[in-house]
């Protein structure tokens, strides 16, 4: 009976043990924020605090990348990329730089971390492909900070421009491109002060994952449902919860939508892309045609169906808007050059010349 | 007729390269069949399985349930390799009659796996005798079951071959030497794959026989009821 | 002994007990049909309800019928326009107005007509498949999807997907000839392998784990490879859904099942030996548990096959649908292979209805919504039967 009494305490001491360790690592992983004057807080309410802006920073999706650039952050602090960036038009000097991921999902190769050894990784915040919680874990520990940041929400878009601008002490250049962004607002809200909810369009956007048949449309916390709303028209599936969802096709007919849209992210268009066999938005829309009982929806009709490139989901989305209201109230927008504020974004932000197909049309 | 010898003598052996589950590495097997039309030797290689389970039906030693059905469907599965599709009621009523033969009507409707050893041991043979072949073959009937009931199989097996119209045998692969003395009318004695005697009860069970092929000291009485009795003294 | 001019009690019993069994087949058929006409009239529109879907239904048969002269006219015209996806060239037929306007017809006659019908086909095809498979590997709980026909499936559409390797260069067709073909080799490999080895029932278990095993590894090693558009494409396709077959596709569907059908049903008597006690006690009836297994194995994998192929994985169908026909026709499979087939299309309606209507418009497709019931189902089908005993 004595050596079980012994056992049992032994085992008892080592459970007790291990709590008091689990409890301090997990209690001490909250406070290592850093410490400095510049603060920020991330899009997962993470604190974070520096003493100066980063020197070395890793990100792994283009959206940050361009929020950078638009702020005028020099592409020299950047020491390590994702294959999202293979693109040496749009990103020369990124192209080459160190891949520390194969794209904005897959695993993050460790090793390739530590070698470039940044201060700072950029990642998406709540995006369900990444596991950002799983990430932080992994390099506070290694001494990588992770900050946050989605930059395809319309709500937190701004909030966001400004983390980065704080982060980096490019304050007046976030505010320049907010007084950019005001404008463009601006316009397009006066061109519908008179706007009647009857006079908004119906709107069906399908996402990519969506089959001829078996459809998957973009719903509630969407930033497409925003800007659909910005740019005069209704999300019929607005009030679904989430961000995509599958749909019986008896509800799509139902609503009989007047305008089909189309998240482009798949099909061959964007920048430096101009879905060069004609084949990918062609066929597409010949099988959205193609599907029974369509014929006789107004969208169909009307000949009204789009597919816009995945540039317009990110922080292009408010550029973008003057050529989605364009779409959506040609009679409204006959005067405003939309393709012009898509140069613009190219040209200012990115110092290139816009090419490229960026909207197919049926 | 009763197939004696050791464990791995061959008896299990052989009675499945009759019926076709194992195919024998060399030779024939033949069975001579009496049909009103033909008599004469069949080549059971050369039959198919369904021909041959017309001509021969087979009880095996374990019977494995997985499924359950009904005792009488069970029974009624012996009919199989005369029917086409549809139950006449000549295959009823023949399963009926067997069913009554063998004491079991109280369990036609019960399921197979809800019987007890004995039981669906004497279920298994019915099927056999609804199979209505020539030949009856049973490995090692009386293994698994109690005394009473181990007498109770030979004698059903006795009563089977002695009642049918047409000519019958039974070949059972036993080890235990005095059940097969009692209810032979042959024993072939297997040593190691061949035949080492073939013959009446008393003609193979000779003391010498019993200790070349058992090992065992043993001596052999005739009973008042005229059977052979071998009384096990002790090892050689 | 002179012959018996009268049915022995025992037999006169057996055919009772069998009239009652097809009595209840037959009623749970009748309530079969009734479901799915049930769910004609169910559906997320707001604007088409059960009894607006009858009058536009019952209004149709009745034009048919006074029209049948016109109908019969034009009918080589009708059949190719019904071919093509919709079927609104209807109106051309009797030249007068149709009963709801245009979108309604459709919702109807083009979406949920042909998913009802493929709910039906599809588990019909299931769950004979599924019982021929239990019968012929004496296990309960194989499935036809166990032996990796679903992950050969799986394999295939992936392939499609994420390599664009395809076998067909039609891309509507890729995906489903791709999953097709890649199911059937798999079937065949492990037939073959089931032949070097030893080919008993549990040797064949055991084969398609391990190919279930490798399969799933290929797929995964591409799915981490996809881009998110290839990924959410293959996790789609892998929620097999009924809105996917087409009517060109149900048609084909159909004919392949009504030409499999009947083999399957000849099968009956040698099943019932053969998953009754084992090789040994099949042998001793006639019946060659190799062959037999054999030609199960394709025939159901076929089956299975071509339905999957077309709507994407669905599970618990071929599982559940034999267990339940056990509990009420006991293990004949003259009776068991019709009774699974109705309860297997009253399953499948069941489960999409009801993904259809629960959150409409949301669809949880038919695939996901079977998982659902399936686990709870199976949890009480074993504790009921651990009470038996």
């Amino acid at each position: 009976m004595k050596s079980k009494a012994l056992i049992s305490i032994f085992q008892a001491s080592i459970i007790v043990l291990c709590g008091i360790g689990i409890y301090n690592f997990v209690i001490q992983d909250k406070t290592d924020s850093g410490s400095g004057d510049i603060k920020i807080i991330d899009s997962n309410e993470v604190e974070h605090y520096f003493e100066e802006p980063p020197e070395r920073v890793a990100l792994t999706n283009t959206y940050a990348a361009t929020v950078m650039r638009m702020l005028g952050i020099s592409e020299d602090r950047i020491v390590g990329v994702s294959g999202d960036f293979s693109d040496e038009k749009l990103w020369p000097e990124l192209s080459d730089k160190p891949m520390i991921q194969y794209s904005a999902h897959s695993e993050i190769d460790f090793e390739a971390i530590l070698d470039t050894r940044p201060d700072v990784y950029i990642v998406f915040a709540n995006n369900g492909m990444v596991d950002t919680k799983g990430i932080r874990e992994k390099l506070q520990p290694v001494g990588v900070r992770v900050v946050a940041l989605d930059f395809y929400k319309y709500d937190s878009l701004r909030d966001e421009i400004k983390v980065l601008a704080t982060l980096f002490e490019k304050e007046e250049q976030a505010k320049d491109l907010f007084e950019d962004f005001d404008e463009i607002e601006a316009m397009i809200a006066s061109k519908f002060t008179d706007l009647k909810y009857s006079d908004r369009p119906k709107i069906v956007m399908e996402h990519h994952a969506s089959l001829t048949r078996d459809p998957v449309v973009l719903t509630g916390t969407s930033q497409w449902t925003d800007m659909i709303d910005m740019a005069g028209g209704i999300n019929v599936f607005e009030d679904e919860p989430g961000h995509t969802t599958h749909v019986d096709m008896e509800a799509i007919l139902d609503y009989n939508p007047d305008i089909l849209m189309f998240d482009g992210i798949t099909f061959d268009i964007g920048f430096n892309r101009y879905d060069e066999d004609g084949t990918t938005c062609d066929t597409h829309i010949d099988h959205i045609k193609g599907r029974a009982g369509f014929e006789n929806i107004n969208a169909v009709i009307d000949e009204k169906m789009y597919i816009f490139s995945g540039e317009f989901a990110g922080p292009m989305m408010i550029h973008g808007l003057p050529t989605l209201a364009k779409y959506l109230h040609p009679e409204l927008f006959s005067d405003v050059d939309a393709e012009s504020y898509l140069d613009d974004y190219f040209t200012a932000y990115h110092g290139v010349e816009r090419i490229g197909k960026f909207v197919c049309t049926s | 007729m009763s197939v004696l010898g050791v464990n791995g003598a061959g008896k299990s052996t052989l009675i499945k390269c009759l019926n076709g589950i194992l195919k024998p590495d060399s030779g024939k097997v033949s069975i001579l069949t009496f049909e009103e039309s033909d008599n004469g030797l069949v080549n059971v290689s050369e039959l198919d399985l369904v021909g041959l389970s017309r001509v021969m039906s087979y009880v095996p030693q374990f019977i494995r349930t997985s499924f359950s059905m009904d005792v009488f469907d069970v029974v009624l599965l012996g009919r199989r390799p005369h029917l086409k599709w549809r139950i006449s009621e000549n295959d009823r009523n023949k399963v009926s009659e067997t069913l009554r033969y063998l004491n079991l009507e109280e369990f036609a409707f019960r399921k197979f796996d809800q019987i007890s050893g004995g039981e669906r041991q004497r279920v298994v043979i019915a099927k056999a005798i609804a199979q209505d072949p020539n030949l009856f073959l049973f490995d090692e009937p009386t293994s698994n079951l109690d005394l009473k009931n181990q007498i109770q199989i030979m004698k059903c097996i006795r009563k089977i071959i002695k009642d049918s119209k047409s000519p019958k045998s039974a070949l059972i692969a036993i080890h235990d030497i005095n059940t097969a003395a009692r209810y032979s009318d042959k024993i072939i004695l297997l040593d190691n794959g061949s035949i080492k005697a073939f013959g009446s009860p008393d003609e193979v069970l000779t003391e010498q026989n019993i200790a070349d092929v058992f090992g065992v000291k043993s001596s052999v009485v005739l009973t008042d009821e005229n059977y052979i009795r071998v009384l096990i003294d002790d090892e050689i | 002994m002179e012959l018996i001019p009268t049915m022995d009690s025992i037999s006169v019993k057996h055919i009772e007990k069998g009239k009652h069994q097809v009595f209840i087949v037959l009623v749970l058929g009748i309530l079969t049909f009734l479901s799915s006409l049930i769910a004609l009239g169910l559906g997320s529109s707001e604007n088409l309800d059960m009894t607006k879907v009858w009058k536009i239904v019952l209004f149709d048969i009745y034009d048919f019928f006074m029209n049948l002269d016109i109908v019969l006219e034009n009918l080589w015209h009708n059949l190719s326009g019904c071919f093509s996806l919709s079927c609104n060239n209807r109106s051309i037929m009797y030249g007068i107005d149709r009963e709801g306007t245009a979108l309604q017809n459709s919702m109807i006659y083009d979406w949920r007509l042909p998913r009802i019908l493929t709910a039906i086909v599809g588990g019909i095809a299931l769950a004979v498949a599924g019982s021929l498979m239990q019968g012929c590997l004496g296990n309960p709980l194989v499935s036809p999807l166990t032996l990796g026909v679903a992950s050969g499936a799986a394999l295939g559409a992936a392939l499609a997907i994420v390599l664009g390797f395809t076998i067909l260069s039609i891309p509507s067709l890729a995906i489903v000839a791709n999953s097709f073909i890649f199911s059937l080799l798999v079937v065949f490999i492990i037939i073959q392998l089931g032949k070097m080895r030893s080919i008993s029932a549990e040797s064949y278990i055991l084969v398609g784990i391990a190919i279930t095993f490798i399969c799933g590894a290929i797929v995964s090693t591409m799915q981490y490879f996809a881009s998110d558009a290839q990924l959410s494409a293959l996790a789609h396709w892998s929620f097999g859904s009924l809105a996917r077959p087409n009517k060109k596709n149900l048609i084909f569907m159909s004919l392949v099942l009504i030409a499999i059908l009947p083999t399957a049903v000849r099968w009956s008597w040698d099943l019932n030996a053969l998953s009754l006690a084992g090789d040994e006690f099949a042998i001793s009836t006639g019946v060659d548990p190799v062959k037999l297994r054999k030609n199960i194995l394709i025939v159901s994998a076929l089956m299975t096959s071509i339905i999957i192929a077309f709507t994407g994985l669905i599970g618990f169908v071929g599982l559940a649908a034999p267990h339940m026909s056990r509990l009420i026709v006991g293990n004949d499979f003259r009776k068991l292979i019709p009774c699974s087939a109705i309860f297997g299309s009253f399953l499948m309606i069941f489960a999409d209805t009801l993904g259809r209507t629960l959150f409409a418009p949301v669809i949880i497709p038919v695939g996901v919504m079977l998982s659902i019931i399936g686990g709870p189902f199976f949890m009480y089908l074993l504790l009921k039967r651990r009470v038996q005993h």
